[in-house]
């Protein structure tokens, strides 16, 4: 008895998962020992039941549909098969024909070969057809692909949209906040707003005022009704100090002359006098003589 | 009438395609479930049942009875089918009672199956399944491997980390227990 084969690969033997080797191994050991075997097969006894371990599962009808048809397939290939054989087999010996088989059979050949170039025309066209379809079928392919390539773009520009957007939105959210902040303060007792008119007489209906924040923490102009100007003209504001004029912004106005600007709380917060001035584009250090057009001063 | 399988395979190797058509209905569930459990696909363990009996048709006249059951060979074409699948797609799954593998689809008579053969066949597995309860869980761990999945002793070592000798020593044991639980389950081989 030889240990090692019986104790190390006869279960896996029994089991089925020795390598060919070790397979051909046992086999022949098997062979030279009738108790040996009979010892192994008691194994695959156990093992012969281990598929029942296995929960049954049952599988789709086509399954032996698909195995059906190809096994009467199969049956019919090798019947054919015997048929011919055995008429090769037999070698009959050629029939006397009547004169009509004679004039049958002339006419059967060429049918017959009639027969085959229409099945072979046939399938030509049924292969041109099919290779027309799955070309179109790869230009749908190829037109998919490309939509969605083209989608994956917008995508991604919407997506930048979008974060732009987000950017966008907090800071307007920052400002709104900023201008809620001014406003509050604006509405806190002690606010000093300065009345700001035309001096020129020209431009009787113009105004503006200068709020300033009780604490000093911020000032807004607010102007109306002021013309338009020429694009190498700005308007500047001033805050007047005894006789110096300090600049505080230059602004423009919109389309109804209005025009809006904040202004440096703790300039505003000491002033004689506040002024408007029209000036040359990006502002003046002082104000241009004579360019005065709106005036408003500290009450008394 | 109901004939033994090895009648029927008789009519196989005689080209009698009903013949075939019976040992479908009688195993292909159960072999289903088997190649279910190696491969885990459905696609592809239909693929492999299919292929099976296609197998036992076309090499019937490779079938000897006097070598062993036709259930065991089979199994055996369908196994080795399943394993070499899951060797080329390099799966190499763990072994585990895992119920949730084990229910994966369960057997549903599909109107064509004989009803005392599937109650017979019903009343079979829960015996096997019993028995298997004999073995330790590390017994039963090499048992899967070998069997379910495939594994040779080497590679079940390597699997579960464990030495050679002790996977010898769980598969023998293994084996004996199963056999001995078995035949007090009344199933002992024809």
């Amino acid at each position: 008895m030889n240990k090692r084969i019986e104790e190390e690969l006869f279960p896996f033997y029994a089991l089925d998962a020795l390598t060919d080797e070790e397979k051909a191994e046992v086999e022949t050991y098997i062979a030279a020992d009738p108790e040996a075997r009979a010892r192994l097969l008691a194994l695959q006894e156990a093992t012969d039941l281990l598929p029942l371990a296995a929960e049954p599962v049952m599988p789709s009808p086509t399954v032996k549909t698909n195995l059906m048809a190809r096994v009467q397939a199969d049956s019919r290939a090798q019947a054919h098969q015997a048929a011919t054989q055995t008429r090769v087999g037999q070698r009959p010996s050629p029939p006397q024909l009547s004169w009509w088989d004679r004039l049958r059979r002339s006419f059967a050949m060429p049918v017959l070969a009639g027969t085959a170039a229409l099945a072979a025309i046939i399938l030509f066209i049924w292969a041109l057809s099919l290779n027309q379809q799955v070309n179109q079928l790869q230009d749908q392919v190829a037109d998919l692909t490309s939509d969605t390539a083209l989608l994956t773009n917008e995508l991604e520009t919407l997506q930048t949209d979008n974060d732009q957007l987000r950017v966008r939105n907090e800071s307007l959210q920052q400002q709104l906040e900023t201008q809620n902040d001014i406003l509050a303060s604006y509405q806190a007792p002690g606010t000093n707003t300065i009345a700001i008119g035309d001096i020129t007489g020209e431009n009787p209906q113009a105004r503006a005022t200068l709020t300033i924040a009780s604490d000093s923490s911020s000032a807004t102009f607010v102007a109306d009704n002021l013309r338009q100007l020429s694009a190498d003209q700005v308007y500047q504001l001033w805050i007047i100090r005894g006789d110096q004029p300090l600049s505080a912004g230059i602004f423009e106005v919109d389309e109804n002359g209005r025009a809006v600007l904040q202004v440096d709380g703790s300039l505003a917060a000491t002033y004689d006098a506040v002024g408007v001035s029209i000036e040359p584009a990006g502002g003046s250090e002082q104000p241009t003589p004579d360019q005065i057009i709106l005036l408003g001063a500290a009450s008394s | 009438m109901n004939l033994a399988d090895e009648q029927l395979m008789a009519q196989v190797v005689a080209g009698d395609s009903t013949a075939l058509e019976t040992l479908y209905d009688r195993y292909a569930a159960s072999l289903m479930g088997v190649v279910l459990r190696i491969v885990k696909e459905r696609t592809v363990a239909e693929e492999i049942v299919q292929e099976t009996f296609w197998r036992v048709w076309d090499k019937a006249d490779g079938f000897d009875p006097n070598r062993g059951k036709f259930s065991t060979w089979m199994y055996s074409i369908g196994r080795r089918l399943a394993i070499d699948h899951t060797r080329r797609q390099k799966i190499r799954p763990q072994a585990a009672r895992s119920e949730a593998e084990e229910e994966i689809m369960l057997r549903k008579p599909d109107g064509k199956t004989n009803v005392v053969e599937t109650a017979a066949l019903h009343i079979e597995q829960e015996r096997v399944r019993s028995a298997l309860t004999a073995l330790s869980p590390e017994q039963y761990e090499v048992i899967e491997l070998a069997y379910f999945k495939g594994l040779t002793r080497r590679e079940i070592a390597e699997e579960i980390d464990t030495p050679l000798g002790t996977i010898h020593t769980r598969a023998r044991l293994g084996l004996q227990k199963l056999r001995t639980a078995l035949e007090a389950a009344g199933l002992s081989h024809e």
